[in-house]
C-alpha cells in the first residue's frame, strides 16, 4: 500500500483517487485495542479489551467507554490520545446543543458533528487526520436505540452490529454467525467477551480488563457501565466456551 | 411648518406599547394581539401583526422596542429553521424560547424587548413562555404582555379558568384585549387572533368595529 510520492500530505489525491494519510491514518486504529458495538433486541451495548500492560497500573483507570449525555455513549479505540481529543470535542458539542437548544443531543446528531469535525483534518493541511474512531450508542424516545460510529475519514454510519480495531475481523465474524437483534443484552455479555478474547488470541497470557456498557430498558434507558462481577461471569463463561470449542476442533 | 397638535419625530424609536396574549385552552393554545404600532403619538402601524412567525407551531408575541423585536424574531426563526432541519422532527416550543432567552439575556443592556413564545409541539403539547425584560424565562398557562396588559391584570386574574373550551377562550381572549385598548393609548386598531392546536393554525382578525369595547 505504498503512497509512491502521493502519500507525503493529506492534501494531496493520488492518481487512483485515494488519499493515503487518510488510509494510513484508519491503519493507525486497525492496529489497536479492539471495540465492539451490538445493537441487541432490547438495547445497545458497547464493549472494549484493554490490556493491563504493567502491574503498576490502576485497575479500572483510563476508561474506553465515556458518558456523553445521560442517554449516550461513546467507546474509543486506536490512538487513544486522539480518541480523547474527539471526546472532548463531542463534550463540548453536546453542552453547548443542550445550552442553545433547551435538549440533549440525540446520537445521531452527535455522530454528524463528530464526523464533520474529523473530516476538516482531512482536507485542511493543519495538522494530521486524528488516528481513531469513536463508537457511539444512544436511546431517545424518538429514535430509540441507536449504534454510529464515526472514522477518520469522516465517514459515519448507523449500525446494528460494528467493531474496530485488531480484533475487527473476529468480531465482525461473530455478529454475522448470530443475530443479535433477536437477544436480549444480558444475552449477549458472553458473545461479547467471546469476541474480544478471541480478538487477541496470540496475547491471551497476558492480563486484560474488559469494559461493557449498556442502555437498555433494564438501565432505566441510561448509558450504565455493567458491574465488575457482571463482566468477570461473562469472561469466566466466555473462556469455558473457547476452551469447549477448541477442545471440540 | 410645524403642527403644534401633533408631535412626530421621524426618526424616533418605534415601539410596540401594545397588548399581547396567549392562554391554553383544553385542545389548544390561543393567541391575541391588538394591531397598534406607534412613534412618540404617531401611530406608524394602526393594523400591525404583532405575532410572529418562528415555526410551524410557535409563534411569538412581541412587545418593546419593534426594531428589537423584529431582528430578534429573525434570527430565532433561522436558528430554529436549521435546528428543526437537522433533529428531523418538529422542534420543542422550550428550544425555541431558549433560544430568545439567550439573545435577550446576552444583549440586555442594548435590547428593549419583551417576549411571550407560545406553541404546540409533540412532546408536551400547548406551551408558553413569558420572557420580559432583562432575559429570564417562565412557563404559565397564560399570559399577558405589553403596555395595555398593566390595565387588564384584574379582569385576567378573576375571568381565568383552566380547561376553557375554545369558545370560553375565544371570548375570554377578546374581551381583555379589547378592555386593554380601551384603556391604553398605546394600543388599539383592531385584534388578531391565532388558534394553534396539534392539526393547524388558524388565524382570525377582528376589525375595530366588531370590538366587544370600543
Amino acid at each position: 500500500m505504498s503512497g509512491s510520492g502521493y502519500d507525503q500530505s493529506v492534501t494531496t489525491f493520488s492518481p487512483e483517487g485515494r488519499i493515503y494519510q487518510v488510509e494510513y491514518a484508519t491503519k493507525a486504529v486497525e492496529i489497536s485495542e479492539t471495540v465492539v458495538g451490538i445493537r441487541c433486541k432490547d438495547g445497545v451495548l458497547l464493549a472494549a479489551e484493554k490490556q493491563r500492560f504493567s502491574r503498576l497500573l490502576v485497575d479500572n483507570s483510563n476508561r474506553r467507554i465515556n458518558s456523553l449525555e445521560a442517554q449516550i455513549g461513546v467507546a474509543l479505540v486506536g490512538k487513544l490520545p486522539d480518541a480523547r481529543a474527539i471526546l472532548q470535542r463531542a463534550k463540548t458539542e453536546a453542552a453547548d446543543y443542550l445550552k442553545n437548544f433547551a435538549i440533549p443531543v440525540t446520537g445521531s446528531i452527535i455522530t454528524e458533528r463528530l464526523a464533520l469535525f474529523v473530516h476538516q483534518f482531512t482536507v485542511y493541511g493543519i495538522g494530521r487526520p486524528f488516528g481513531a474512531a469513536v463508537l457511539i450508542s444512544s436511546y431517545n424516545d424518538f429514535d430509540g436505540f441507536q449504534l454510529h460510529m464515526v472514522e477518520p475519514s469522516g465517514h459515519s454510519y448507523a449500525y446494528y452490529a460494528c467493531a474496530h480495531g485488531k480484533g475487527r475481523s473476529i468480531c465482525k465474524s461473530e455478529i454475522e454467525r448470530r443475530n443479535f437483534r433477536e437477544i436480549t443484552c444480558a444475552e449477549a455479555y458472553v458473545h461479547l467477551t467471546k469476541m474480544l478474547i478471541l480478538s487477541h488470541e496470540e496475547f491471551k497470557d497476558k492480563k486484560f480488563e474488559y469494559e461493557i456498557t449498556e442502555i437498555s430498558k433494564n438501565t432505566g434507558y441510561q448509558h450504565v457501565k455493567l458491574p465488575q462481577q457482571v463482566i468477570d461471569q461473562a469472561v469466566a463463561e466466555a473462556e469455558k466456551i473457547i476452551e469447549q470449542d477448541q477442545i471440540g476442533e | 411648518m410645524n403642527d403644534p397638535m401633533v408631535e412626530f419625530d421621524p426618526y424616533g424609536a418605534i415601539s410596540t406599547g401594545t397588548t399581547i396574549m396567549a392562554i391554553i385552552y383544553d385542545g389548544g393554545l390561543l393567541i391575541g394581539a391588538d394591531s397598534r404600532t406607534t412613534s412618540g403619538q404617531y401611530i406608524a402601524d394602526r393594523c400591525a401583526d404583532k405575532i410572529d412567525y418562528v415555526h410551524d407551531r410557535i409563534f411569538c408575541l412581541r412587545s418593546g422596542s419593534a426594531a428589537d423585536t423584529q431582528t430578534i424574531a429573525k434570527y430565532v426563526r433561522y436558528y430554529v429553521d436549521v435546528h428543526a432541519q437537522e433533529l428531523g422532527r418538529p422542534p420543542a416550543v422550550t428550544t425555541a424560547a431558549r433560544l430568545f432567552q439567550n439573545f435577550l439575556y446576552q444583549y440586555k443592556d442594548q435590547l428593549s424587548a419583551a417576549i411571550i413564545v407560545a406553541g404546540w409541539d409533540p412532546y408536551k403539547g400547548p406551551q408558553i413562555f413569558q420572557l420580559p425584560l432583562g432575559g429570564a424565562m417562565f412557563e404559565s398557562k397564560w399570559s399577558i404582555g405589553g403596555s395595555g396588559s398593566t390595565f387588564i391584570w384584574g379582569y385576567c386574574d378573576s375571568n381565568y379558568k383552566e380547561n376553557m373550551s375554545f369558545e370560553q377562550a375565544r371570548k375570554f381572549v377578546t374581551e381583555a384585549v379589547s378592555l386593554a385598548m380601551y384603556r391604553d393609548g398605546s394600543s388599539g386598531g383592531c385584534i388578531r387572533l391565532v388558534n394553534v392546536t396539534k392539526d393547524k393554525i388558524t388565524r382570525e382578525f377582528i376589525k375595530y368595529q366588531d370590538l366587544p369595547y370600543q
